[in-house]
């Protein structure tokens, strides 16, 4: 059964969301002065809002947790928000965002742990904690939201602790790359919020156009899978309810009344900000509006996601915020945030405006900038003198390795584009840790002042080398997984992108040794380096969990794989409705075996559709 | 206009009526009364209780508003009187609410302010109040006269209250600045109030509506054309508008903003910039949405038949304007020194904002004028407290070096300014956001592609008055300390402050209330003549493009 886990009658995404600010909010009452006392509680906290999501995989108590039988979204929590606006507080996950909630509280705890150091010398203990508590709690919300009102909020929040974080507590060009950082991601922002509002009023139009078949794809996208027919049985009741319930208001019936007749009560509003419904109108916008509104509200989304990806036009503001932001901003930055633009796409702009996405001119256009953000990004990582700026333009090349993989609109490239949205996090996150560490102990992240580093700090440039080989995609280690499926979905989409983007490995390879080589290998030269301490426990530790997760990818990926696949599966038949129908051969049987078993389900599904949920 | 001599009025009708809609206003004029009398009675040390006497008047009018509000019932709608010349509807309530707030804010910032600058004097309190007596005619007027006069009576309290500085020269210019420029509008309002006057034979909005669409085209001919009065119509609309533009600081009739923000008194600049406007956007809203046709086309029919153009009425004129104040309001702080001056520019790109909801002329669109200004009342009044917090014995308090290091010496200070900021630029969960989201809603709900190009810029423009408001808090948080003189809140300033704050968070994540009680307003009866969803035979189409489905085309085309 779908996974809902109550803690205190609380439902648990709710406590996942808001436990982090509210350590924050603690920590406002904490006296300034004692440092001590409030990183401990930090570090504490922290951990704590990390155990706390466990429980959606494990389940808790008898308590299921998430259940990978079945799509859609899951621990659904849905309350009465603002009426008047047709918002609502509701949550949910699915296998994608529960794949990067765990990747959140995780990384969370990993920049808290990271800073215990630098933040001392830094000062401004209590502000540094309650910044990176509540950017947490923006983070998280963005992932469960599951009303777009609700996750715009979140998205916007989550500029105002980063700029703090980059602009209190940054390098040199703090204040410039803060404010740019702003800037930029708010510009896409404001943007996206004028295409959420045209939706909205577009909703109830297609709603009440084509009643029927939103129904169908609304069933569709909560079914379990899209083309395995042991599966196909399942469907996730709370889920479509909660699709239904959006679909009433839009008609203007109201959905507490069982027999669906009574008129919706005034104060309230006939749309809805429901994201499932929102993409089961997807398919349908046409019969509203023109394709050139469509491709329109496309951009509006698109654009914020690409700003924050960042994509390649778009991309300068990141090597800048990077290269000033503290090691736990630049951590979170690269393993979450830019996590959120990729997120986007695949959770709105490719399946709400499926005509847009699928559009050749369009996804020319996207896997274009996706190409160049790989090439340039690898020869511009490859130019840099600066460790950290290096890191920080290879993140444009891997991204674009997700967004390339988004776009080849196929199974294997949106698997591969998810799993290479997690490895980056993993790899290149423990990168900006290792670059941290050189900075603390030397105030400078210039190449030319190391060299020979693997004869002074052995476990260091041991666990370098891993984080290395990790990110140029080594087979048995996780970025490979990522590169090899997204790669195999471009070539599978078109040969000449699958072409382009292999060169982008090569690039990432050659940049990567280069850069170990020059930092670890040969002699000591400078006498700075010659008594570095090598890392202390703690810092060893903090590197533990990413190398377990980077072989474990590596090695098997297939639980996370079965997280992810059901929500790719939905996203291609949003976007190519006769993909399945084409699809290779390994995957004809079995379709037409799940088309048998649609036609009969029906009858059998109605009398579970009305059981009431709990 | 006879009506005045008729005899059948009684004088104890009136005063029934007086004690059915004007009760707050009574009070006011009570307490403004009792305040000037206390002035002279009070020694010099204890001043300071006319201050709170005043704000006991505030306190009872809001009281007594409330009860006038409950009886409006859940209609919301309007009942006139005093010969139609006053409305009490749930449109004028709200906006004395707003009023009330803003004037109970501002006496809590002024009393430390004035004590600070030792001009601690009762008649500034009433001043004030009469003030805010005059905004609450405008707010409720439906005369055109009435309306005048009410803005005359705020705004000649408003001119001297700006110089009340009597030993500070800045402020002495700024006053009489806003004064020659004030009277001149007024003027011009005038002159467009005697146009309308001349064309309809009257000053009541609700006959003007009915009686405009009759004025358009002559059947005679003038130099060889038919006579088309209509463009006197336009010519009025453009005279009160441009009297409107003033008052609200739109560009380019904003030129006295920037003076006289920086040179009034803190305090009365916070409640200059907030009330004053709030007041003035009443009166647009009253005049604009119940009085004159938003576009004239098809004045009468056959127009179109006799070749008879149509004309544009106010809503390209408005769009225009909203335009380029928010461009220039928020270019034009971006280079601003001096607080007080950069959030005169910030507020004309308010104002320009605000007037997008006007021009959207749906439920959306006056939901979102209304909420807006509600919100721009609390987080302006908030900005402006703080700074005035800053005003200590020889530091001004109003550059933007006084802001540095604010956070070490002040941290409860600086969260609520950081709040306040984040809301006037429009980031969740402050208030701020729930306003533009409206806004921007009315803009997108019409569909009509200029309208959402507007929006669009308008977007942008926001991301940009985050550049300015970004600098407060870099100033705070970021910047090094430049002094080390302690900053003291009084327990006046600390309630006002913190209930702004409270309230600016409050209304941000459950603006459900506040929305609610908005569109009830949205709603009054005057506001559907202008958006005829329900299509009055006497105004057939001419504001078609204001209406909520975004229909214009098919009724014309009906028409034609």
């Amino acid at each position: 059964m779908p996974g809902h886990i109550e803690i205190f009658g609380i439902g648990i995404l709710s406590w996942v969301t808001w436990l982090p600010a509210l350590g924050g909010i603690f920590l406002l009452f904490f006296n300034r002065a004692k440092n001590d006392a409030i990183r401990w509680f930090a570090n504490v906290w922290i951990s704590l809002c990390f155990l706390v999501s466990i429980p959606l995989i494990t389940g808790l108590g008898g308590q299921p947790g998430y259940d990978r039988a079945y799509g859609g979204l899951q621990f659904i929590e849905d309350y009465e928000w603002i009426p008047l606006i047709g918002a609502r507080y509701q949550l949910g996950v699915d296998g994608l965002s529960l794949v990067l909630v765990l990747l959140t509280t995780l990384i969370g705890v990993i920049s808290v742990v990271t800073s215990w150091a630098y933040i001392r010398e830094k000062g401004r203990e209590k502000e540094y904690y309650i910044m990176l508590m509540l950017l947490q709690s923006g983070m998280i919300g963005a992932f469960v939201a599951a009303d777009l009102f609700l996750f715009f909020i979140f998205w916007e929040v989550m500029l105002v602790p980063m700029y703090f974080l980059i602009g209190i507590w940054g390098g040199k060009n703090r204040l410039y790359s803060a404010i740019k950082f702003f800037l930029y991601t708010l510009v896409g922002s404001v943007v996206m919020l004028l295409a959420v509002l045209k939706l909205y009023f577009v909703f109830a139009d297609v709603v009440n156009a084509r009643p029927a078949e939103v129904r169908l794809t609304a069933e569709r996208n909560a079914a379990s899978s899209v083309i395995d027919p042991a599966a196909a049985g399942q469907r996730n009741e709370r889920m479509l309810a909660m699709v239904e319930d959006a679909m009433k208001r839009a008609q203007g019936i109201d959905p507490a009344d069982p027999a669906g007749r009574r008129p919706l009560p005034p104060g309230y509003v006939r749309s809805s900000f429901n994201i499932p419904a929102l993409t089961a109108i997807g398919p349908h916008l046409s019969a509203v509006i023109g394709l050139g509104v469509i491709i329109w509200l496309f951009i509006g989304f698109s654009l914020s996601f690409a700003i924050k990806v960042p994509m390649f036009p778009f991309h300068t503001w990141l090597p800048d915020a990077h290269y000033d932001a503290p090691t736990a901003g630049s951590v979170i930055l690269a393993g979450i945030l830019l996590k959120m633009g990729t997120y986007g796409f695949m959770r709105f702009s490719l399946p709400m405006f499926p005509d847009a996405a699928n559009h050749p001119t369009v996804r020319q256009v996207m896997v274009v900038l996706a190409i160049i953000g790989i090439i340039y990004g690898a020869l511009v990582a490859m130019a840099q003198k600066d460790v950290k700026k290096l890191v920080a333009y290879s993140s444009v090349s891997h991204l674009g390795f997700v967004v390339l993989g988004l776009f080849a609109l196929n199974p294997n490239g949106i698997n591969g584009a998810v799993m290479q949205m997690i490895n980056h996090g993993i790899s290149t996150g423990a990168l900006f840790m290792l670059a941290g560490i050189l900075y603390e102990r030397r105030h400078t992240y210039e190449i030319a002042e190391f060299g020979g580093l693997a004869s002074v700090m052995p476990t260091f440039s041991t666990i370098f080398l891993i984080v290395t080989l990790s990110s140029l995609g080594l087979p048995l280690m996780n970025n490979f997984i990522g590169e090899f499926l997204t790669i195999r979905g471009a070539f599978e989409a078109n040969w000449v992108w699958g072409a382009f983007a292999t060169t982008g490995i090569v690039l990432g390879a050659a940049y990567m040794l280069w850069l170990y080589q020059r930092v670890f290998f040969g002699q000591v030269t400078n006498p700075a380096n010659e008594n570095l301490p090598d890392l202390n426990a703690r810092e060893a530790w903090q590197f533990a969990p990413l190398i377990f997760l980077i072989f474990w990818i590596g090695i098997y990926p297939k639980p996370l794989l079965s997280y992810i696949n059901p929500q790719t599966e939905m996203v291609v038949a949003q976007v190519q409705p006769d993909y399945f129908q084409n699809a290779p051969a390994a995957q004809r049987p079995r379709l037409a075996e799940e088309r048998s078993s649609e036609e009969e389900s029906p009858s059998n599904r109605q009398p579970a559709a009305a059981e009431p949920e709990q | 206009m006879l009506l005045f001599i008729q005899p059948t009025v009684s004088l104890s009708d009136l005063a029934q009526q007086a004690a059915q809609f004007l009760m707050p206003e009574a009070i006011l004029t009570l307490f403004a009364c009792a305040a000037l009398i206390l002035d002279v009675m009070l020694p010099r040390a204890q001043k300071r209780l006319v201050a709170w006497v005043s704000l006991a008047g505030v306190g009872f009018a809001l009281v007594s508003l409330v009860l006038l509000y409950i009886n409006l019932g859940a209609g919301g709608g309007g009942r006139t009187a005093f010969f139609d010349m006053i409305v009490l509807d749930s449109y004028a309530a709200i906006f004395k609410f707003m009023f009330l707030i803003g004037a109970g804010l501002s006496i809590l910032l002024s009393i430390k302010y004035l004590e600070v600058e030792g001009e601690q004097r009762g008649e500034y309190y009433s001043l004030l109040l009469f003030a805010v007596i005059g905004m609450m005619f405008m707010a409720s007027g439906v005369d055109l006269l009435t309306l005048f006069i009410s803005l005359e009576l705020m705004a000649v309290s408003v001119y001297i209250l700006v110089g009340y500085l009597k030993r500070d020269r800045k402020s002495n210019e700024a006053s009489m600045k806003y004064f020659l420029l004030g009277a001149f509008s007024s003027g011009v309002l005038l002159y467009g109030i005697s146009l309308i006057y001349g064309l309809t034979g009257t000053t009541n909005l609700a006959k003007i509506v009915k009686a405009l669409p009759n004025v358009a085209v002559a059947d005679y001919t003038l130099f060889g054309a038919p006579a088309d009065m209509r463009y006197m119509v336009l010519m009025a609309i453009v005279m009160i508008a441009a009297g409107m533009f003033f008052k609200v600081a739109a560009v380019p009739f904003h030129m006295w903003a920037p003076d006289a923000y920086e040179g009034a008194p803190t305090s009365v600049t916070a409640f200059m910039s907030v009330a004053v406007k709030a007041a003035s956007f009443a009166m647009f809203g009253r005049i604009f949405l119940y009085g004159l046709p938003g576009t004239m086309r098809d004045q009468l029919p056959g127009d179109a038949a006799r070749g008879i153009p149509d004309l544009p009425g106010w809503v390209a004129l408005l769009g225009v304007v909203a335009a380029v104040t928010i461009v220039w309001g928020n270019l034009a702080a971006l280079t601003q020194q001096n607080t007080k001056r950069l959030l005169a520019y910030s507020s004309i790109s308010h104002a320009g904002f605000t007037l997008l909801g006007i021009i959207a002329g749906n439920r959306e669109g006056y939901t979102g004028f209304i909420v807006y200004l509600f919100i721009y009342t609390l987080m302006n009044l908030g900005v402006f407290g703080c700074i005035i917090a800053l005003r200590r014995r020889g530091i001004a308090g109003d550059r933007m070096e006084d802001l540095n290091g604010l956070m070490r010496k002040a941290p409860w200070l600086t969260v609520m300014m950081t709040i306040f900021l984040l809301s006037l630029g429009g980031i969740p969960p402050t208030a701020g956001f729930i306003g533009k989201f409206y806004l921007f809603a009315g803009l997108i709900k019409t569909g009509d592609p200029w309208l959402v190009r507007l929006a669009i810029l308008a977007v942008v423009m926001s991301v940009v008055s985050l550049f300015y408001y970004i600098r407060f808090i870099r100033a705070m948080y970021i910047e090094p300390e430049t002094e080390p003189q302690p900053v003291r809140l009084g327990a006046p300033l600390q309630v006002a402050l913190g209930l702004a704050a409270l309230l600016v968070l409050y209304i941000g994540i459950f603006p459900q209330r506040v929305i609610d009680l908005t569109e009830k307003a949205a709603r009054t009866p005057g506001f559907e003549i202008a958006a005829p969803s329900k299509s009055e035979p006497e105004t057939p189409s001419e504001q078609s493009s204001t209406q909520d489905e975004g229909s214009p085309q098919t009724t014309d085309t009906s028409i034609r």
